[in-house]
């Protein structure tokens, strides 16, 4: 629990009291309609998300996932999120769903076979090879049609696909259905499936009228918490960029840009600004999605959990965006860590590090951002990373020290235990976001000098 | 037997480094259940190739079936 939900928030789950009377149907309505209140201050989608969360609420505990994968058919086919022409949008997504259930399929039932040994590096190359021939160059297929729809459609649920293909070894294995059901819930997602696929969400499902209350009230509690960080946040941001007016991270890139005058205090105040504004976005985000998540009967863990609570780089990172962190993990720490320089600790981990934070991370954002591939061309898109691949390289180095450093911290005093490495911990990535540019606005050049600016340097 | 013990210390060892000193149950699943981080993973990863000669490169590798101390005894079970 935070300093402010401690204060702010009573731990209603613990309460037996508050556990029984939202088991009772007046009482679960009450719950139900104080969280679609709640949710409706934080989220466009309130209406169906919140018809959806009534009826999982509702439904018999052995009927759920029947539901969920009812509520990602509604949100895939008959609300799909893309632009574009929608019966071609539906096509597309209809292939890719077609698509990821025969892997799925195959993948269990051929798991010895030389091709299907390694699925998920062998989606990737799929993946990439499919968005390099569509991607040959801009206008090589039409912006609208069925190949770009397959395209997007891959790229959207590309991990998604992945969980599923993680889960083939799952004892008992889920069937086709249950899997296609997780794939971008009604709850809501990124490309980075929030929790995972069909086998952990059989772990966090709630099996007990008891255990689902308890559930769903921590779901409340969240939400509550999260409606209350989304107001800190609007004064956040209006005291910090319209108030005190600091340059948010992009109008200092375009100052910088431009050659006009950027003092050091300026440049430290814009990153620092932007730091907090993404780390409240976040968390906003994603306690909401996990909120709605818990109420619908899943006992998902937090995405951002306690981040000033970090001592070094990689808890942070594990703390902030914990779903991406074990997306890349799972896809590429553990692959890399098991088969390569078993007989060198050090670089074992160092090259694991590497493989994940550096060459998954950007696999991701290049495959996510696909609109940018179709725009300017496959071989110009991978160009274009440059930016963040400086970004990357700075969080692997810093992750590959943290591990190194990664001591017992017996006899320590409270400034050393707790304060200087957070300060450490939050220096490191305010100047990561030196080069933090999701719209690709200015050149590496650009992202360079600006760093040099927070030295003092002027290049 | 020995074997579970020597699996049980090495969670209560993750788990202690993290700052966890509550308990556990051998069928808790710490992992999943937030206690411990892929990072404890690793590490778990390395005690097993090192104290039962595991080699998941050749194994395949199942998060779930290192997250609770039965789990991972079973496991070292089938490959011993």
């Amino acid at each position: 629990m935070t300093w402010g939900e401690l204060r702010l928030i009573p731990p209603l789950e613990t309460y037996p009291r508050a556990v029984a009377v939202v088991q009772t149907p007046a009482g679960k309505l009450v719950m139900l309609a104080a969280f679609i209140a709640l949710l409706s201050l934080v989220s466009p989608a309130w209406v169906p998300v919140g018809s959806f969360l009534v009826l999982a609420s509702l439904v018999p505990s052995d009927h759920r996932r029947a539901l969920v994968a009812a509520g990602t058919v509604v949100w895939a086919f008959l609300w799909p999120a893309s632009a574009g022409e929608p019966a071609v949008m539906l096509a597309g997504q209809a292939l890719v769903f077609l698509f990821a259930g025969l892997m799925y399929a195959a993948s269990r039932r051929f798991s010895r076979s030389p091709l299907l040994a390694r699925p998920v590096a062998l989606l990737m190359v799929l993946i990439t090879a499919y968005l390099a021939v569509v991607g040959a160059r801009p206008g090589l297929f039409p912006q609208v049609g069925l190949a770009w729809a397959v395209a997007h459609a891959l790229c959207s649920y590309q991990w998604f696909i992945g969980y599923a293909l993680l889960d083939r070894f799952a004892s008992p294995g889920e069937p086709v259905w249950k899997q296609l059901g997780t794939f971008a819930p009604f709850w809501g997602s990124t490309a980075t499936p929030f929790p995972k696929g069909a086998a952990n969400w059989r772990k966090i499902e709630t099996r007990t009228p008891e255990a689902l209350a308890v559930t769903q009230l921590k779901g409340l509690k969240l939400l509550l918490w999260c409606v209350l960080l989304h107001f800190i946040h609007r004064g956040y941001r209006w005291a910090a960029f319209h108030s005190l007016g600091i340059l948010s991270i992009s109008d200092a890139f375009r100052a910088v840009a431009n050659d006009a005058p950027l003092s050091v205090g300026a440049s430290w105040a814009s990153i620092v600004g932007s730091f907090f504004e993404r780390l409240f976005e976040l968390t906003v985000f994603g306690h909401t999605i996990v909120g709605c998540c818990r109420m619908a009967g899943f006992a998902a863990l937090r995405n951002t959990y306690r981040p000033f609570e970090a001592r070094n780089v990689a808890d942070f990172w594990n703390r902030y965006y914990y779903y991406f962190k074990e997306l890349l993990v799972e896809f590429f720490y553990y692959p890399t860590f098991l088969r390569y320089f078993k007989r060198h600790p050090r670089l074992r981990r160092i090259f694991a590090v590497f493989a994940t934070v550096f060459f998954g991370n950007i696999y991701f954002h290049f495959v996510r951002d696909d609109h940018w591939i179709q725009k300017i061309g496959f071989l110009a898109a991978v160009r274009q990373m440059d930016v963040y691949a400086v970004q990357c390289m700075m969080l692997a180095v810093a992750i590959s020290f943290s591990q190194a450093r990664r001591a017992p911290s017996r006899g320590k005093s409270w400034l050393q235990e707790r304060v200087f490495p957070l300060a450490r911990v939050l220096v490191s990535y305010c100047l990561m976001f030196a080069f933090v540019d999701e719209e690709f606005l200015v050149p590496l050049r650009v992202h360079v000098r600006f760093f040099a600016r927070l030295f003092g340097l002027n290049t | 037997m020995a074997d579970t013990e020597l699996i049980r210390q090495m969670f209560r060892d993750l788990l202690t480094r993290n700052g966890d000193l509550d308990p556990f149950s051998d069928d808790e699943g710490l992992f999943s259940a937030g206690r411990l981080q892929s990072i404890d993973g690793v590490e778990m990863v390395v005690f097993l190739e090192e104290k039962f000669g595991l080699d998941f490169a050749r194994l395949g590798f199942d998060p779930e079936s290192i997250d609770s101390v039965s789990a991972t005894a079973a496991l070292v079970a089938r490959q011993g």
